[in-house]
């Protein structure tokens, strides 16, 4: 029989040599114990009373349940990362590896979470959508928690914060998966393989590779062909889909690497009113063949096998090719490298968030007009997505605004589009002296200066231009039933919705398959699609909403995300949605 | 009924399930199997057990505290009920006895106040003033302490 604390003597006097210390006698662990319940700026405050309390307050284990309140940053992929990261600081320390220095998490985390949110809170309109979503996803994944955590809040204030939040946060998965991929493909990389396999798990919530006719159809016919191959690998899948796609004409074959803008064909799929890139058809097969797929970008995806994950492809449509892992490294590696050096972040930046702005609009407006018949395919070779695809090459690689430029209507059509998806901003980047100083850093100042003056003048013509077209709309408004912000229901899915813009023809002076039509309204449904629809289908929803009943009606996160692309927030007061005042 | 000796002899006889809000003590009468024996609390002296078993008395029925492992769904409150509020009203040497008893004599709930308070006792005070609060020894040089203080800053501005 022993009771615990039986050597009372040793206690006592330890006891009465503390008594002066205060505080400081308490047991550490009961120390920690307090510390728990105090906020943090209290517990920053205590660390700077005094030595002993500096030590226990930047205890990682003080700091490690604080960290627990972020969803992703438990994920094991990122942990690692981290470790890695830390791995580096301290290079020979063993304990670094299994405790990562949760304190400095925790200050990062706070930092990105408190810098995401007053970036958010700075969206107004379009205008500034490049430089705020730029600025946060360059934070990384350290953004996706504080994303996460916007886009839970289910409310209708704050549209914009929401829009910008949704598209930042699937760059950032996106981003992430490829810087995966790709440290696990270089060569001689220690990287372990289970940190790769974490990452398609991002994307199932991103998934919209679904629901196409077309994809079941070629899903058999490559799975019957599969049947009969003595190796069915993701490998033997992915090539079986490229050369089906080659079949159907949906992909073409270039012997360059050029990158062709046949290469780039989109496929619009009429039943789903969706846009497909070819990566999108490859990976919506791949995927009713159980493979698990990555789209990675645009023209790039991995597909492997469910059953063997480490049984994987890299495919870009690009090249028309499949490659093995050990193959594509210094493809991939190349490739970036060739990016990396550009002079020309700004004009990429204004590329791409034009191009992501363009291609939504484009997909729908100008399909669904010229395509109402009931096929279920179409292969998009119209004017808009050859300026499309040129787009898409801009943004990928702006030396070739340079090389089209041999086509003297190309700059002047892209600079059209870029300005009507809705980037006033952005086309004064292209006649900036900024712009020219850095292309003529890399170009030759003489080069630089012709390609300056020919931008602005095309610009100045692109203004002109669209000005006229407003005014255009603005008498077509007379005539159309319905105004922006309206609710009306539309009658072929008997959903509520509300009208986001006017529908004007897409390209009025390019080419020539410019046809007059009814008034069109892109609308945006409870259910967050956006339809481009005729006003003889659409009809006033009945007047008598109450605010909460918009609420829930809108309660879907795509529904308000994709509101904030339009407005800024639902007024309660007047039942309508408020657009961003304009700059 | 239980005898429990003070450090300083004293001894206080409490009904058995009130001592046994420690488990300390439930674990030795577990392991005597006889509750009548005098148990002797070495660490702790008279008048704080006085005070100790004050609120185990006032705590006696209270349901038995859930597992401590559930370490996240730690909430993080420092709501204290109002009697415990006023029993903690007590001079600060005595209210780190109170802490340190509950921490040896193992009475989560006891401890879990005790902390609450303290933590009460620091919120919104600058490092002087809590220096003060506790009587604490300011032992950084002014370089150290404008390096930490920098440190720090990133929890300021909330």
């Amino acid at each position: 029989m022993t009771f615990r604390g039986h050597n009372k003597k040793v206690k006592v006097q330890q006891k009465a040599t503390d008594w002066h210390k205060g505080m400081l006698r308490l047991p550490a662990e009961v120390l920690a114990r307090i510390c728990e319940y105090l906020r943090d700026v209290d517990l920053v405050n205590l660390a700077q009373t005094n030595r002993q309390l500096l030590v226990l307050a930047r205890q990682p284990s003080c700091w490690r349940w604080r960290c627990e309140k972020w969803r992703h940053w438990q994920d094991p992929s990122l942990l690692r990362r981290s470790r890695g990261h830390f791995r580096d600081d301290k290079d020979d320390d063993e304990n670094s590896h299994s405790q990562p220095d949760w304190h400095q998490i925790y200050i990062r985390k706070t930092v990105v979470d408190r810098t995401v949110v007053s970036l958010l809170e700075q969206y107004s309109g379009y205008a500034s959508y490049s430089s705020i979503f730029y600025d946060i996803v360059s934070l990384g994944v350290d953004a996706l928690d504080v994303l996460d955590f916007v886009l839970s809040v289910s409310s209708l204030d704050n549209l914009g914060a929401k829009f910008i939040a949704n598209e930042a946060q699937g760059f950032i998965r996106r981003q992430h998966a490829v810087h995966l991929f790709l440290s696990s493909a270089a060569p001689g990389s220690t990287l372990d393989q289970e940190l790769v396999f974490a990452s398609p798990a991002y994307f199932h919530e991103s998934d919209h590779c679904e629901q196409v006719i077309f994809m079941d159809d070629a899903a058999e016919y490559v799975a019957s062909r599969l049947s009969r191959a003595s190796d069915p690998d993701s490998y033997t899948a992915a090539q079986l889909i490229i050369d089906l796609l080659l079949d159907k004409g949906l992909l073409a074959l270039s012997d360059t690497h050029d990158q062709d803008l046949v290469s780039a064909v989109f496929v619009f799929d009429n039943s789903t009113r969706h846009f497909w890139s070819p990566a999108g058809l490859i990976s919506g097969i791949a995927r009713r063949l159980s493979f698990s797929c990555t789209v990675i970008s645009l023209q790039s995806l991995m597909i492997c096998s469910s059953t063997n994950p480490k049984n994987m492809v890299f495919i870009s449509t690009i090249t028309k090719s499949v490659y093995r892992k050990n193959e594509l490294s210094p493809i991939a590696l190349a490739g970036l490298g060739a990016l990396e050096g550009m002079p020309h972040a700004e004009i990429l930046k204004a590329m791409s968030s034009a191009l992501s702005l363009h291609m939504q609009n484009s997909a729908l407006n100008r399909h669904t007009v010229y395509n109402p018949g009931p096929n279920t395919l179409t292969s998009a070779t119209s004017t808009p997505d050859i300026l499309l695809s040129h787009a898409l090459e801009a943004a990928m690689n702006p030396l070739c605004l340079l090389q089209i430029s041999a086509d003297s209507q190309w700059i002047l059509s892209f600079l059209l589009s870029v300005r009507r998806s809705g980037c006033r901003q952005e086309l004064e980047i292209f006649t900036s002296d900024k712009f020219r100083d850095a292309f003529g850093a890399a170009h030759g100042q003489d080069l630089a200066n012709r390609v300056i003056k020919r931008l602005r003048r095309e610009v100045d013509a692109v203004r002109r231009c669209v000005d006229r077209e407003q005014v255009g709309i603005n008498i077509e408004n007379g005539a159309g039933r319905f105004s922006i912000g309206d609710f009306v229901v539309y009658h072929r899915y008997s959903r509520t919705g509300v009208v986001v813009r006017h529908a004007p023809f897409q390209s009025p002076i390019i080419g020539t398959d410019n046809f007059r039509h009814d008034q069109y309204y892109v609308v945006i449904l409870s259910n967050g699609n956006r339809v481009c629809v005729s006003q003889h289908n659409l009809d006033l929803a009945p007047l008598n909403f109450q605010a909460s009943h918009v609420n829930s009606l809108f309660s879907s996160l795509t529904a308000q995300a994709e509101l904030g692309r339009y407005f800024d927030r639902f007024d309660e007061k007047h039942r309508e949605f408020v657009p961003y005042a304009l700059s | 009924m239980v005898k429990l000796i003070s450090s300083d002899g004293e001894t206080f006889s409490v009904e058995k399930d009130v001592a046994e809000r420690s488990i300390l003590i439930k674990n030795m009468i577990e392991d005597v199997g006889d509750s009548s024996t005098e148990i002797p609390i070495p660490n702790v002296t008279a008048n704080v057990l006085k005070k100790v078993l004050e609120w185990c008395e006032h705590h006696k029925s209270d349901p038995a505290p859930v597992s401590e492992d559930d370490n996240d769904s730690r909430k993080k409150s420092t709501d204290i009920d109002e009697w415990d509020q006023k029993f903690m009203q007590v001079d600060q040497e005595m209210l780190f006895e109170i802490i340190l008893a509950a921490n040896y004599l193992d009475i989560k709930a006891l401890l879990e106040v005790g902390c609450k308070t303290v933590a009460n006792m620091i919120k919104g005070k600058s490092p002087e003033e809590i220096r003060r609060q506790f009587n604490i020894q300011m032992d950084f040089t002014p370089e150290e302490e404008a390096q930490i203080r920098r440190e720090n800053e990133w929890a300021e501005d909330r």
